[in-house]
């Protein structure tokens, strides 16, 4: 564990942008003030944001939005939900023991750098236009930094937690859950602080891919038919999601370092 | 020559040959009333057809090509963007926050933006590239230089280093490891969605191949196109990987 000290620690905070100052919305809301005062209301490339809106109101009326926005939420928080699960069994096993993670290793890294979008018509083909086919796709490609982080604090458990373990001679059944579970659980934490932005991105990709269903396939929906505002509108509201998932991160990984200084040492991202 | 075979990992290597006779076993027994799964052997069996009769070497061609000068343009747009926010300090706070809001849109849903704008063609290919791959090497950029230590800072300063020199011998060594991720992201991003722009946006390269085997139901064809698809990004961060390894010892021994 590295301690770092008060001005490495600001330098951090300063990287992973929680010190940014609201000051700096000034340009985006500046181009979309410009953007609302000289786009034309019926232009078909660039509608103004009070188009978006518009459009979004009429889609809501239709009750197309909301249903939308519950399946895309529900299969995000499903997907990540499976991930946690998947990533951390599979990390813990490959972490502890040197044989398994020797068998599978080129396996999994050659299904590592498998793009996203490549394997849905693949999983179209085997599982059809379904919601599990969505939730499977999601979570083979967005499971992997949850798995290494697992995986890196399976490895580098202290030798002393071990040895204690076995001077209490704790059963194996407590070891795992006495030692083990504690000191993976860091791990655990910060692949899924890395893996919940990538979870929301495939999700709204498969969606827009295959045209299932949630906010993904109205936004195919509505580019087709070049209703562009509309379009506009989704992206501004898929914009949402990945600042709330963002948000909810930051204040998770603030909190954390607020406890443990040393929390972020020892990242090995995706 | 032994050491080689020794990296090699056989093991490893002969489960990955299991799984493809399981699968193999499996399309012949159990799943054989499935026509839309291909079995490994016919997956091979396609593979040949379309490499020596078929399009998938032009596909491939085209799918590498972008991919790579994509991702070369993003990088360069993102070193100098992040570049520029690092060292000007009135630019990073008057542009952060909305640097901040604008990587948190999906990328993906800038493709049907992209689509709406360019039509079906290979500038929206390019700039679905571009635009993607740019984020993680603007931040890795920004967080590189803004990471130098205060102590080697005060140390330039001590030495009377000139601005440039306090740049390349102190903040640029001390940023390298970082860009070096931001850079290996932004490949990985631009192969990703490469592939993907080709499924919605452009009709060419392997994406193209991918999702109109699907749609002809040639499940044989689809699954050498995941294939191919995966040896390429296997490939390309390999590449990548070898390109950058001096760098990256002169980093362990830096640190």
């Amino acid at each position: 564990m590295i301690v770092l000290s008060r001005q490495q620690r600001s330098a951090q905070r300063r990287t992973n942008g929680d010190g940014a100052p609201l000051r700096g919305l000034l340009p985006l809301a500046l181009g979309l003030i410009f953007w609302q005062i000289f786009a034309a209301a019926n232009s078909p490339y660039f509608p103004p944001p009070s188009e978006w809106v518009r459009s979004l109101a009429a889609l809501a009326r239709a009750g197309r939005l909301w249903p939308a926005v519950g399946t895309t939420l529900m299969h995000f928080a499903l997907a990540l939900l499976i991930c946690v699960l998947v990533g951390s069994a599979m990390g813990i096993v490959l972490g502890r023991s040197r044989t398994a993670d020797r068998l599978l290793g080129p396996l999994l890294e050659f299904a590592r750098t498998m793009p996203a979008g490549a394997l849905v018509p693949v999983a179209v083909l085997i599982m059809g236009y379904t919601a599990s086919m969505t939730l499977a796709v999601v979570v083979v490609t967005s499971f992997w930094p949850i798995l290494l982080n697992t995986r890196a604090s399976a490895r580098s458990i202290s030798q002393d937690r071990l040895d204690t373990a076995r001077a209490l001679r704790l059963s194996w059944w407590a070891t795992q859950r006495k030692i083990l579970l504690p000191s993976v659980v860091p791990g655990i934490r910060l692949g899924t602080q890395i893996a919940a932005p990538i979870t929301l991105i495939i999700v709204l990709l498969v969606e827009i891919m295959t045209q299932v269903s949630g906010v993904g396939r109205q936004i195919a929906l509505a580019q087709s038919v070049f209703r562009s505002a509309t379009v506009y509108g989704l992206v501004a509201l898929t914009g949402c999601f990945g600042l709330a998932v963002n948000w909810f991160i930051g204040g998770i990984g603030r909190l954390m370092r607020k406890y443990d200084p040393a929390f972020s040492s020892g990242v090995a991202s995706n | 020559m032994s050491k080689a075979l020794q990296r090699l990992n056989l093991p490893g290597l002969a489960v990955m040959a299991l799984c493809a006779g399981l699968w193999e076993l499996y399309c012949r027994t159990l799943g054989a009333h499935f026509g839309s799964i291909a079995s490994t052997s016919a997956t091979v069996v396609a593979l040949r057809d379309l490499l020596f009769d078929g399009p998938l070497a032009e596909q491939l061609w085209h799918t590498a090509s972008v991919a790579t000068v994509g991702w070369i343009i993003a990088s360069a747009l993102g070193f100098v963007f992040g570049l520029f926010l690092g060292l000007s300090r009135m630019a990073w706070t008057y542009s952060m926050a909305s640097i901040e809001v604008l990587r948190s849109i999906p990328s993906i849903s800038f493709v049907s933006i992209a689509v709406l704008l360019f039509g079906f063609s290979a500038k929206t290919e390019m700039v679905i590239v571009v635009y993607v791959s740019l984020w993680p090497m603007l931040l890795g950029t920004l967080g590189g230089i803004r990471a130098a230590p205060a102590g080697l800072l005060e140390v330039a300063r001590i030495f009377r280093l000139s601005s440039a020199a306090t740049f390349f011998k102190i903040i640029l060594p001390v940023a390298l490891p970082v860009i070096l991720v931001g850079l290996r992201l932004s490949l990985t991003l631009s192969i990703a969605l490469t592939v993907v722009a080709e499924m919605i946006g452009n009709p060419e390269g392997l994406g193209f191949g991918i999702v109109s085997s699907q749609q002809a139901m040639q499940p044989a064809a689809a699954f050498a196109y995941l294939l191919v698809i995966g040896v390429m990004g296997w490939g390309l961060n390999a590449a990548f990987g070898l390109a950058t390894r001096r760098f990256a010892f002169a980093h362990e021994r830096l640190s």
